[in-house]
């Protein structure tokens, strides 16, 4: 008896296994962007947000970083680009180009969006102060918990949310 | 009975009679007909096809359009910044030629790559090629050629644009400073393709005239007949279907047909002047051809009769084409062409090149019976592989080879995700798996993949690295070429392959919706339809040959060679595409059917001058010269006269024509070959009436 069993029931456990494996793999998988969002949506309020598309893009950027500068260019030059897609950018520093006092000078502007495409796309040279005010510092400092949480290792870094995210 | 005179004396004398009424009444008549139908030629052999394609119904009724893929090589001596520009200048005037689409091309390729300045700092990049210079783009595609192999060569001296338009391009009228070369498998016909094939016929009826018979009437009277053959074939057929479109092929089929009956006609007209006057030769023209001459219309309207009922309209018109052609040439060979012939008389009866004929009967009297054996079982044995090649796979006989082609299709979507790309993967790597030479798969996964590796992904491929090759899709305006409204795009390179198996496959692919787009895969689905369908009713016209001939000449071995001597031509015809590796295409199978309408012909003439001389008590070799005399060299003469014909067609810019006018000639070249060294053989081995019960009985 004991050597029926003892087969079968190895059989179900390899059978479960790999059912959970299955399992556990396909909802990592639908939970990646899904988690990416909600981790992202606590701090969307510090987001710059620009485009009028149905589809969200969060974008992590670096206001020196010649390639984050090429990707907002592309976004300004590209109308069609902002109707589609709805982004939401968050500086998020890259240390080589020490610009974390450019980032609290681009987030204090009255106009952090004006702002930023001056310096990304029009190269404007702007004087940034030392320090920087204590709420810009909170709203870096969150926007780079979620980002280490995210796992964001390059500048431009996009997340693309579906419509209905 | 073949051994019957007509007496058709009161008919000529009442035709000579009033000779002017009768003509001015079939050219008045022959007008207010042309007039009231107003024929249409259908000036692209494409819409021929495609209108009864149902891949084609399938991708209108989707309200996709379909377009004409056309391939422009250019070779370049060297590759540098100049020749780039030119090329680049040339992309943009293709690009902006009317009704152009898309032109494919390295000038209209991107590079994707991941541009960065450390391992921190980086984004996904897609530069037109034609943005570097012209020893970097040279570097560039060396070092990653797989997706521009079909737009240049490893050295850069030849360059291909892939044209996609809604009408055929004319590229002739471009001004383009290279050697090129360009390859539109349908083009429209021109006005200028219809004088070319007017003018060839009528060129070599003239020569022909002038040859052989010495004089002009001969060609005015081919002329006349030929025009009013067509105007009243094409009258009748407007009666019968309501359709007065006319295709070039069932022109060529009634041409044909009426220069092969007018022959004999005017020829016995002609030679019967050398002891007669013309009126007694009128006579003899009429009296000795009406019988063979009304014998053949039963023979091609039974056999080919069961291709009426055919479900499609174009295998319908060009068997209606042959069948009512020969019964309108008989009517004005008859009616029309005595009234004609009788204004004139002919200074030169004597046909010098008709001593042939004794040549011919000579040898054949003695021929060799073993030899003979020989070659029917030779005959018999290429028969036998070809059936058993049919029997095996029915679709590797009709292959077409294609040296390099192009296939594009649609599919629709409602949403780009994981699924659908990974449908589309699986239809790519099944499509490989089950067909050869298959050169490259070209789809929205194509780029998508390149869009996502640039991007040096460290995760499986999920959504979130869809979404964002998605996302660069858009930015880097690269859409347009892979994606519609709501279709996704796919195009298929084939390279020295059979273009009808891929063809065959996709139509049965379950595994996505799949729409044909390009005209030439949908004409060629058109095609491939009635390819099958002609060779069966092909066969069993030559069985219904045999039948008929029998019971025309009372006759089981009469009818034996009725089918033997039809068969035999396009048995070795066949033999011949397999030898050079053609494939047995539709216009093959029209060169065939116009074959066997004029073979059939020659038979009956030949067997009735032959037997109807042996039961007048002639011996063998005599009735053997008179059938050469009276019925060779009129065959001869239409065989020679149609072969210059077809063989002049092949120089046409129509695909279609150019292959109907080779295969044409070569058919008509071997069917000769055969009425005249195995035809007459044929008669006298079934012959075995001593002379003595001849005599006796005549």
């Amino acid at each position: 008896m004991i050597y029926t069993i003892k087969p079968i029931s190895s059989f179900l456990l390899v059978l479960l296994s790999l059912w959970c494996f299955i399992a556990i793999k396909a909802e990592g998988k639908d939970l990646s962007t899904k988690k990416m969002v909600a981790l992202l949506e606590p701090i969307e309020q510090h987001a710059i947000q620009y485009g009028e598309g149905d589809i969200k893009v969060y974008v992590f950027i670096d206001p020196k970083c010649p390639h984050s500068r090429d990707f907002i260019s592309m976004i300004f030059e590209n109308q069609k680009m902002r109707t589609i897609y709805r982004y939401h950018i968050y500086f998020y520093e890259l240390k080589r180009f020490n610009s974390h006092f450019l980032i609290g000078a681009i987030y204090s502007a009255p106009s952090p969006l004006q702002r930023m495409l001056e310096v990304m796309v029009g190269k404007k040279e702007i004087t940034s102060a030392q320090n920087s005010d204590v709420k810009i510092e909170e709203k870096i400092d969150d926007i780079k918990r979620v980002a280490e949480q995210i796992g964001v290792s390059k500048r431009p870094y996009l997340i693309v949310a579906k419509e209905w995210d | 009975m073949y051994y019957h005179t007509p007496n058709t004396s009161q008919f000529v004398m009442f035709i000579r009679r009033f000779r002017a009424a009768v003509i001015a009444l079939f050219i008045l008549f022959s007008i207010g007909i042309f007039a009231f139908i107003k024929p249409e030629l259908i000036s692209s052999d494409t819409f021929f096809w495609l209108s009864e394609s149902k891949q084609f119904e399938k991708t209108t009724q989707q309200e996709y359009t379909a377009t004409y893929v056309g391939r422009l090589s250019i070779k370049t001596a060297v590759f540098d910044e100049t020749t780039k520009l030119q090329l680049q200048s040339l992309q943009t005037e293709l690009e902006h030629q009317v009704g152009v689409e898309q032109v494919e091309s390295l000038f209209a390729t991107h590079m994707v790559f991941n541009d960065q300045t450390s391992e921190e700092s980086a984004i996904v990049k897609a530069l037109p090629i034609g943005s570097l210079s012209a020893p970097k783009m040279v570097t560039f595609v060396r070092a990653f050629p797989e997706p521009y192999t079909q737009f240049v060569n490893d050295d850069f001296s030849e360059f291909h644009f892939f044209l996609h338009s809604q009408n055929p391009i004319q590229i002739d009228k471009m001004n383009i400073p290279f050697e090129h070369r360009y390859s539109e498998p349908v083009v429209e016909a021109q006005l200028g393709h219809y004088l070319w094939y007017v003018g060839v016929i009528v060129l070599v009826i003239v020569v022909m005239s002038r040859i052989l018979f010495r004089n002009y009437i001969a060609a005015f009277g081919a002329i006349s007949v030929t025009i009013l053959t067509l105007i009243w074939t094409f009258s009748i057929m407007y009666l019968l279907s309501g359709s007065n479109q006319i295709h070039i092929a069932m022109s060529l089929m009634v041409v044909s047909i009426s220069i092969g009956h007018y022959l004999y006609f005017y020829y016995r007209w002609h030679v019967s002047q050398f002891k007669s006057d013309s009126n007694r030769a009128l006579e003899k023209s009429i009296n000795r051809n009406l019988h063979p001459a009304v014998w053949t219309l039963p023979v091609l309207i039974l056999s080919l009769g069961s291709l009426l009922f055919a479900d499609s309209k174009i295998v319908t018109m060009l068997s209606l084409s042959l069948m009512v052609s020969s019964a309108v040439a008989y009517i004005i060979n008859i009616v029309f062409l005595p009234a004609l012939l009788s204004f004139f008389s002919v200074k030169y009866p004597r046909i010098g090149f008709a001593r042939i004929c004794y040549w011919f009967a000579n040898r054949e009297i003695h021929y060799n019976p073993k030899i003979l054996k020989g070659f029917m079982i030779l005959t018999a044995v290429i028969l036998l592989s070809i059936v058993t090649r049919l029997a095996i796979s029915p679709d590797g006989f009709f292959d077409k080879h294609v040296s390099q082609n192009t296939i594009t299709l649609k599919v629709p979507f409602e949403e780009i995700d994981l699924e659908t790309l990974q449908k589309i993967e699986t239809f790519e790597h099944e499509l490989r798996k089950y067909n050869k030479g298959i050169e490259k798969v070209d789809s929205v996964v194509t780029i998508l993949k390149r869009l996502d590796m640039a991007n040096k992904p460290q995760t499986s491929f999920d959504e979130q690295r869809l979404l964002q090759a998605l996302f660069f899709l858009e930015l880097y305006d690269l859409k347009q070429a892979y994606i519609d409204k709501d279709a996704l795009k796919i195009s298929i390179t084939l390279h020295n392959t059979d273009q009808s198996a891929v063809i065959r496959w996709l139509e049965e692919y379950k595994g996505l919706p799949i729409y044909f787009t390009d005209i030439e895969s949908l004409s060629e689905s058109s095609k491939m339809d009635k390819t099958l369908l002609l060779a069966f009713s092909s066969l069993s016209a030559l069985l219904m040959i045999g039948l008929i001939m029998g019971i025309i000449f009372r006759s089981a071995k009469i009818g034996f060679v009725g089918f033997v001597a039809n068969a035999i031509p396009i048995i070795w015809f066949i033999l011949f595409m397999m030898v050079c590796d053609f494939e047995l295409s539709i216009e093959a199978l029209i060169a065939m059917t116009i074959s066997v309408g004029l073979t059939s012909d020659t038979i009956i003439h030949f067997g009735y001058k032959y037997f109807r001389s042996r039961y007048f008590g002639r011996t063998r070799k005599h009735a053997l010269e008179i059938m050469f005399f009276y019925s060779g060299v009129p065959a001869i003469t239409s065989a020679v006269v149609l072969m210059s014909v077809f063989a002049l067609l092949t120089l046409t810019q129509l695909q279609s024509l150019q292959l109907i006018g080779a295969y044409g000639a070569i058919l008509m070249f071997i069917s000769l070959l055969s009425d005249l060294f195995i035809l007459p053989i044929l008669l006298l081995a079934v012959d075995k009436n001593s002379e003595q019960e001849l005599i006796t009985r005549s």
